[in-house]
C-alpha cells in the first residue's frame, strides 16, 4: 500500500506558521481521498480467481523403488516412493498411504493414474479405509488416466492405490504417477 | 468510499486557534478509526463475493458445427468446428478441427457432447493424435452428455472424431462440444 507523507515538521519554539500546519492536513485529506480509496477489486479478483483455479492435491509415484512386483491371485498396496505434487500434506513418504488433510479438504476428488509394466495383466483400484472406490481403465506411461469415477472423501479418510493380479502369473509395472485431485467440497 | 473532509482551513497569518487545530484532528481520528474501516471492509466484502462469482465461472471452450457431415461406412470423421459458442482463453479459431489448449490452461478437463442422433456410431475424444475417450452412447441434441475427465497440457491439441461403424452413411451434426476445465 502507498504510505502517507507529512510535508512539513512542526517544532516547539518556532514561529508560528499556520501554512505549514495546513499543508499538512492537506496532505492527510489527500491522501485519505485519494490512496486509500483504491478500488481493490481486481486485485482481490485476481488472487482469489487464481487460488481458486490452481491444483490442489497430490501426486505421488513408485519410480524410486523401481519395478513392485506382484503374485498371482495377490491384491497388494502400491508402494509409493516419490512425491511430485502436495499441496496439503496428503502424503508421508515413511508410509504407502494417502492421508486426507484434516482441515478443509473434504470433497470430491478425480483420481489419476500413469504405470508401465505389465498393467496390461492388472486392474489398479482405489481403496478408500480398506473399501474398493473406483476402478481404472488399462492405465499407460504417457498420459494420466483418470478412474472410472471421482471419489468422496473426509478428513483423515486413508487412500490407497491396490494392484490386483488375476493374470496366472506373477506381474511387475511401475506407477509413474498416481494424482488425487480435489475439485470440490461436498456441501 | 467515503471522502474525508477536514472542517477547517489552517492558513498563515490567522489568530491562533487551537480548536480548528483539534477539530481537524479529530475529524482525522474519526475517518482513520471509524469511517475508513467501515467503508473498507464493505468495499472488501463486495470484492471477494465478485471474485468468488469470477473464480466460479465457467472455464474451457465450446465449440459446435450446425452443417451435417456425412460419414460413409466404415469411416472416420474429424469433427470440422465452424463456430465458437464459449472460449474464455483463445482455445479455438474458426473454423478447425483442433481446439488447443492456451498457455497456462493446462489441466483436468470434463469433455461434454450435445449431438445430432449418431447413434450407432462412435465419438472418441483425441489429444495430440492419440485416442483418449470414446463417449457412451445416447447423445441428445438438447442436453450434454459427459465423460470422466482427461488430463491435457498446456499446447495440447484435442480433437473430436466420430467413427460410422455401420455398412451405410449416416450424417451428424455438433451442436455443442465443450470442454470444461475444473482443475490446474
Amino acid at each position: 500500500m502507498s504510505s502517507l507523507s507529512i510535508p512539513n515538521d512542526i517544532i516547539n519554539k518556532t514561529f508560528a506558521d499556520g501554512t505549514k500546519l495546513g499543508e499538512n492536513f492537506t496532505a492527510i485529506e489527500a491522501f485519505c481521498n485519494g490512496a486509500l480509496q483504491t478500488d481493490e477489486t481486481a486485485t482481490i479478483t485476481a488472487a482469489v480467481t487464481t487460488r481458486a483455479r490452481r491444483f490442489i492435491g497430490c501426486e505421488v509415484n513408485n519410480v524410486s523403488n523401481g519395478v513392485q512386483v506382484i503374485l498371482d491371485g495377490h491384491s497388494d498396496a502400491v508402494l509409493f516412493s516419490g512425491e511430485v505434487a502436495d499441496t496439503d500434506g496428503y502424503f508421508d513418504p515413511s508410509s504407502i498411504n494417502i492421508n486426507i488433510p484434516l482441515t478443509g479438504r473434504d470433497g470430491m476428488y478425480v483420481a489419476s493414474l500413469k504405470a508401465t509394466g505389465n498393467v496390461d495383466a492388472l486392474t489398479f483400484k482405489v481403496y478408500v479405509n480398506g473399501v474398493a472406490r473406483a476402478t481404472f481403465a488399462t492405465p499407460n506411461g504417457s498420459y494420466f488416466e483418470t478412474a472410472d469415477v471421482t471419489v468422496a472423501c473426509v478428513a483423515a479418510d486413508v487412500v490407497t492405490l491396490v494392484a490386483i493380479n488375476a493374470s496366472g502369473d506373477s506381474q511387475s509395472f511401475t506407477v509413474t504417477g498416481f494424482r488425487l485431485t480435489h475439485i470440490g467440497v461436498i456441501a | 468510499m467515503t471522502a474525508l473532509g477536514l472542517p477547517n482551513d489552517i492558513a498563515d497569518g490567522q489568530a491562533g486557534d487551537a480548536s480548528k487545530v483539534q477539530a481537524n484532528f479529530d475529524a482525522i481520528k474519526t475517518y482513520v478509526n471509524t469511517t475508513l474501516p467501515a467503508d473498507r471492509a464493505t468495499a472488501v466484502a463486495a470484492a471477494a463475493a465478485t471474485a468468488i462469482e469470477a473464480a466460479s465461472e465457467f472455464v474451457g471452450v465450446e465449440v459446435s458445427r450446425a452443417a451435417s457431415v456425412a460419414v460413409v461406412a466404415e469411416a472416420t470423421s474429424t469433427v470440422s468446428f465452424t463456430a465458437e459458442v464459449l472460449d474464455t482463453d483463445g482455445y479455438f479459431t474458426a473454423t478447425s478441427t483442433n481446439i488447443v489448449i492456451p498457455t497456462d490452461m493446462g489441466g483436468l478437463y470434463v469433455p461434454s457432447l450435445k449431438m445430432s442422433d449418431p447413434n450407432p456410431m462412435t465419438v472418441t475424444v483425441w489429444v495430440n493424435g492419440t485416442a483418449r475417450q470414446t463417449f457412451a452412447f445416447g447423445f441428445s441434441s438438447s442436453y450434454y452428455t459427459a465423460m470422466k475427465p482427461i488430463h491435457v497440457a498446456d499446447g495440447d491439441v484435442v480433437t473430436l472424431r466420430v467413427f460410422n461403424a455401420t455398412s451405410g452413411t449416416l450424417s451428424y451434426t455438433v451442436t455443442g462440444f465443450r470442454l470444461t476445465r475444473i482443475s490446474a
